[in-house]
């Protein structure tokens, strides 16, 4: 063996120890004086390495190693393999995928929304409308009636917008055209005065929040006095619920006989007594009487009818009797 | 207790506390010797450590089978390298490996008998500080960390005979300044 090639081998070895226990290597190196001292320069600097490799490192660097297994436990479960349901909920969910997945999530509902808008329109209203007739239809028999066919009419009026023409409240809705004059007359020439008026007035007595079955049932109720008519917002069992018709025609009497109080009108009574048989039906002419000097003509002013009014004879049975009445 | 370091990393890598402990005993200092001998710096020594078994833990399901000490030092050393590049941008391992002639002077047997391996030691140090970057890595790796030259190759990822020429280029080198400080010392001791 060559010095050179003893020397490479001596450099190239892992272990030393192994090397001496060769035969060849063992004649070489007693043989060869420099060889036997490079021999010993290897064995030097291995265990002069040796003891660089054997400083400990600083305790703090095993502190820091010990805790990166624990540090990492939640990255690690990152890194587990995932199923295809999961893969591709975090492939949508990044910012564009997001961004058009809620894009089209409010387009689907904004959809979903306008077909039903445009069935369920008329639907609603015909609720609307069955929910009022419902609410009559559920009222003890003991105090509703079941409805006639012109009043669930008047129910659908009720629920119609209200037209121009009836620039009034709800409540004034509610009642015949004549009546809403006469209030109209006798009220301040305030508009908006009016309609306010009208309105407390009805919500008084009809207590606020009704429906127009209430109200209707509360016209059809036997002709009050103006003292104390619709004062009491209870139903009594023994009131009957009637078309519209009767209800203007029973609104009518109830105002003539407010009218009839008018003392003139008790007066004039006792003038065409004696006049029995020429008497008419229908309006007096105060100046024809006053020209058939049945009155004084210096009465006639006294007798004067408020505007838009006149005195109507009306006979029931043999009797008649005098009240004040709108001419419209 | 289990020696063999293959068999303690799996265990390790299964979640076993003890074992990843018992990996650092048996790799941690040679790792952490590395990298001060090739930085110089206490500090980063330390962070690189922890960088390559941090990469270790990460990567653990890629090693699978082969040394476990040679993809230690591959990791170590692939990170020694990019902080060299990190720091100074320079290129680390040109393929061009010096011719080296050996050195004619020899220093007498009785001379080295003579030198504590205390001594060699801090001679062997000063001599790394003065070798070449990547002839300091080779010499590190092969005389630090106790790689062999198979395995030196392995770490390097260059053939066996590249792996050869390398260290033999890189311990002539070392062993001319070694001679020297040594032949400095049988001076001091004539005197």
């Amino acid at each position: 063996m060559k010095c050179e090639q003893f020397r490479e081998n001596i450099r190239e070895a892992s272990d030393l120890q192994i090397l001496e226990k060769d035969q060849e290597f063992s004649r070489h190196l007693e043989g060869c004086r420099d060889c036997r001292s490079y021999f010993t320069y290897e064995r030097s600097l291995r265990q002069g390495f040796a003891v660089i490799a054997d400083e400990l490192p600083p305790a703090q660097l095993a502190a820091r190693i010990f805790a990166i297994p624990e540090e990492n436990k939640t990255s690690a479960k990152a890194d587990e393999p995932i199923g295809l349901v999961k893969f591709l909920l975090r492939f949508f969910s990044g910012f564009p995928f997001k961004t058009a997945a809620v894009s089209c999530m409010i387009g689907f509902l904004a959809a979903i929304m306008m077909q039903n808008q445009t069935n369920t329109t008329p639907q609603n209203h015909q609720v609307k409308k069955e929910a009022v007739i419902g609410r009559v239809a559920r009222e003890p028999e003991s105090v509703l009636q079941p409805m006639s066919g012109s009043e669930s009419i008047q129910l659908a009026k009720v629920e119609s917008p209200p037209s121009p023409a009836h620039k009034t409240t709800m409540c004034q809705s509610f009642l015949p055209k004549e009546e809403i004059k006469v209030r109209e007359a006798s009220s301040e020439s305030i508009p908006g005065a009016i309609s306010f008026s009208l309105a407390e007035d009805e919500a008084k007595s009809y207590g606020s929040g009704q429906t127009a079955d209430f109200v209707a049932m509360k016209k059809s109720a036997p002709a009050p006095s103006v003292a104390r008519s619709m004062t009491e917002p209870e139903i009594r069992g023994d009131m009957e619920m009637v078309s519209s018709e009767a209800l203007s025609a029973e609104k009518d009497k109830a105002v003539a006989r407010a009218m009839v109080k008018d003392p003139r009108s008790a007066e004039l009574e006792n003038l065409l007594k004696g006049y029995y048989d020429e008497i008419q039906p229908g309006f007096l002419q105060l100046r024809d009487l006053a020209a058939r000097g049945i009155i004084e003509s210096d009465r006639l002013s006294y007798f004067a009818p408020p505007p838009g009014m006149g005195w109507f004879v009306e006979f029931e049975g043999s009797e008649f009797q005098i009240i004040l009445k709108n001419e419209k | 207790m289990e020696t063999n370091p293959e068999k303690i990393w799996q265990l390790a890598k299964a979640g076993n506390q003890s074992a990843w402990q018992q990996l650092y005993q048996i790799f941690g200092g040679k790792v952490f010797q590395f990298f001060l001998r090739n930085t110089r710096n206490h500090e980063l020594a330390m962070d690189k450590v922890q960088e390559v078994f941090l990469k270790i833990y990460r990567n653990r399901e890629s090693f699978s089978y082969g040394s476990l000490k040679t993809w230690i030092f591959r990791i170590a050393k692939n990170t020694l390298i990019d902080e060299w590049r990190r720091s100074g941008n320079r290129e680390i391992l040109t393929d061009v490996i010096p011719d080296v002639v050996e050195a004619d002077t020899r220093v007498e047997e009785e001379v080295i008998a003579g030198i504590e391996q205390r001594q060699m030691a801090v001679l062997i140090d000063q001599c790394l500080d003065q070798l070449e970057e990547q002839d300091r890595m080779i010499v590190c790796l092969v005389y630090l960390s106790g790689l062999s030259i198979p395995e030196l190759a392995k770490v390097m990822e260059t053939p066996l005979g590249t792996a050869k020429t390398r260290v033999r280029s890189a311990r002539l080198k070392l062993d001319s300044m070694l001679n020297e400080k040594l032949e400095l010392k049988k001076f001091e001791k004539s005197i």
